[in-house]
């Protein structure tokens, strides 16, 4: 008798929830955009980066096409000129492997059981001018955690993010909290900005202790993006950099990753609610009390 | 051990509960944020690695990933399994193993937090007087091979065929996907997130929907029933394979009442039947959660007994059981209080 009334409340609910499914191609908001290098359930992006990097004059570390997979990963660094990159492991946080560029590409291996985020640094000196490309590889790995790589005293200009955690990442609407240090000492003050793909720019000033927090724009739109290997999640890329004068030398440091959109735009929270209040129907008869109907 | 009444073992595994799901829904504020702070990636309780606050993550999560990434992706691309494919498996076991020959079974009847919620809200019904529903002893045989089904189907071969290309990649996690621990526990932390049905794919929006429908299921029934999930759960199933390898154990010797008694069937949240009727390794059943509310209940000294290798942690005794039925019946129920005027009092009117 109680089952027509529930079968019918679920055929609402699918009906309910079906123009939104419709209308979002967003998907797999389980395991969300994170650092570069780092890809959906761990796996690292095989995203190529031919991709257009006009979006920002500030220095990136992007993948390279062609074969990042497990323990290994193919960086390039832009708008920035160097000959090496360099990497940092939880493991060893102040001996950093180097690794050439050939033909504007490195390849990264990662030692195992080096842990999972690798700091990668790539330095441009030029007269009057230092740039920094920073940004954290993600690798499949047992080991320690990021938290004494991030806090390792590092010369020059450096911007240093909180970097998510496994089945988390970046996200539109979310603020995160990036510092500024200057041969390992906080920079209160300096200027940052954010800047992402979709063309959107913030700006934030660090506090006493050099840290800002930055709020992710929504600006997402996943329609101007190729669908992923990994089930068709949309991602973006994000830069955040910081510059400072001193001395007659300018120094421009940065910090690039990806970031992905907010839950809400490929999940449905009525939708959710309302099969949570379906199932307690269903268990509702359990606390009927015989007693009473005799 | 000798168990005083005001601490009787139902207090200390709620004190332990209420530490454990402390830990397990926002511990990482304790142990540390990133992952490889937490306690373990193979904790052998629905400890949701979904929750961005908790201590330590649930097994059952890097078993499917490795199924899915690791073993079926590289069979699907023909490559031998080689040792370094098995290596994180193998770690994966070991971690697990090395909580598991601990407190064996205790982690479902301890620590795993869905467990914890579905006991407090079943006193919340007892205290309130509403009706108990029993599985009853023809339906659990048709309830109890469910949770090896789930452990098989769910957390085994759905990841393994989604890494092959057989099934789509949404199938990857599917038990993750339709744990009911991950909406009580995320909205444990005040994210809704995960109670937000993804609608971009037809399989992750099913799976969602069967979630939300099974934990708002639960959080009804666990009222009036003791332990739902549980009866289902894959984690139990898992945890089942390797508990003759634990030193935590259930100890049940023969005695002749037993099969006239049955009260340790009663209090059993598990409503396990062969408590009472069997004795030794098979008294200690799958569905055990070593809760040791048998052990608390029954009325023989020394008959059952929880056990760390060699050494008797609690063993029934009649004088104990005298003490606890005074505030609770074997079936969870709790006496009313009653309320007596001083003597003093009644002397001075």
């Amino acid at each position: 008798m109680t089952r027509t009334p529930l079968l019918a409340a679920t055929l609402c609910l699918w009906a309910l929830a079906c123009p939104a499914r419709a209308a979002d191609p967003g998907s797999h908001a389980h395991h969300d955009p994170a650092p570069e290098g780092r890809g959906p359930d761990s796996r690292p992006l095989s995203r190529p980066a031919s991709r257009p990097t006009a979006w920002t004059a500030a220095p990136l570390l992007l993948p390279a096409a062609g074969g990042m997979a497990r323990g290994s990963a193919r960086f390039s660094p832009q708008n920035l000129v160097t000959d090496r990159l360099e990497v940092f492991g939880p493991d060893k946080v102040s001996e950093g492997r180097v690794f050439p560029l050939e033909e504007g590409v490195a390849n990264l291996t990662a030692e195992p059981k080096a842990g999972n985020y690798h700091w990668v640094v790539a330095r441009e000196q030029r007269p009057g001018e230092e740039r920094v490309a920073t940004t954290a590889w993600y690798v499949s790995n047992p080991g320690p955690a990021p938290t004494q790589l991030l806090a390792e005293s590092r010369p020059g200009l450096m911007v240093l993010p909180r970097l998510p955690r496994e089945h988390g990442g970046y996200r539109e609407g979310e603020k995160w909290d990036f510092l500024v240090r200057l041969d390992g000492k906080p920079v209160p003050g300096a200027a940052l900005t954010l800047e992402t793909e979709f063309g959107t720019r913030t700006r934030g000033v660090a506090d006493g202790d050099g840290l800002a927090s930055l709020v992710f724009p929504r600006d997402f739109d996943p329609a101007r993006l190729a669908p992923g290997g990994h089930g068709g999640r949309p991602s973006a890329r994000f830069v955040v950099a910081a510059q400072q004068e001193q001395d007659g030398l300018r120094r421009v440091a940065a910090f690039n990753g990806t970031y992905g959109p907010e839950p809400g735009r490929s999940r449905n929270l009525m939708a959710g609610v309302g099969f949570l209040l379906l199932g307690m129907a269903a268990a509702a008869p359990l606390l009927r009390r015989k007693e009473e109907k005799q | 051990m000798t168990v005083q009444p005001n601490l009787s073992l139902s207090r200390l595994r709620l004190g332990v509960q209420v530490l454990m799901l402390a830990l397990t829904v926002w511990g990482g504020n304790l142990v540390g944020y990133y992952m490889a702070d937490k306690l373990s990636q193979a904790l052998p309780a629905l400890s949701c690695a979904y929750d961005q606050q908790n201590g330590g993550y649930c097994i059952l999560i890097s078993l499917q990933h490795q199924l899915d990434h690791r073993i079926g992706e590289a069979l699907a691309k023909a490559h031998h399994i080689t040792w370094q494919i098995l290596l994180p498996l193998f770690f994966t076991v070991l971690s697990f193993m090395a909580f598991f020959v601990v407190l064996g079974k205790a982690f479902c009847g301890w620590v795993c937090p869905l467990g914890t919620l579905q006991d407090w809200l079943n006193r919340l019904g007892r205290r309130f007087h509403l009706p108990l529903r029993e599985v009853g002893s023809e339906r659990l045989h048709k309830v109890r091979p469910v949770k090896w089904l789930m452990l098989l189907g769910l957390v085994f071969a759905l990841p393994l065929l989604t890494g092959l290309g057989v099934t789509p990649h949404a199938l990857g996690n599917p038990y993750c996907d339709v744990c009911p621990s991950r909406i009580a526990t995320t909205l444990l932390t005040g994210s809704p997130g995960e109670l937000a049905l993804a609608t971009g794919d037809g399989w992750r929006f099913a799976l969602g929907a069967i979630a939300n429908t099974l934990v708002g299921f639960i959080l009804i029934a666990a009222l009036a029933s003791r332990q739902p999930f549980c009866r289902i759960c894959p984690l139990l199933a898992f945890n089942a394979l390797f508990q003759r390898l634990s030193l935590a154990r259930l100890a049940k010797r023969p005695h002749d009442r037993c099969e006239q008694c049955g009260i340790c069937t009663k209090a059993c949240p598990m409503e396990i039947v062969e408590i009472a009727k069997e004795h030794g390794g098979k008294a200690f059943h799958d569905d055990c959660t070593l809760c040791g509310r048998c052990a608390e209940f029954c009325p023989d000294d020394g008959v059952i007994a929880l056990k760390w290798g060699p050494w008797s942690l609690f063993q029934s005794s009649r004088a104990y059981y005298r003490q606890r039925v005074l505030g609770e019946l074997p079936d969870g129920t709790v006496k009313p209080v009653k309320f007596q005027k001083k003597p003093e009092a009644r002397n001075a009117a």
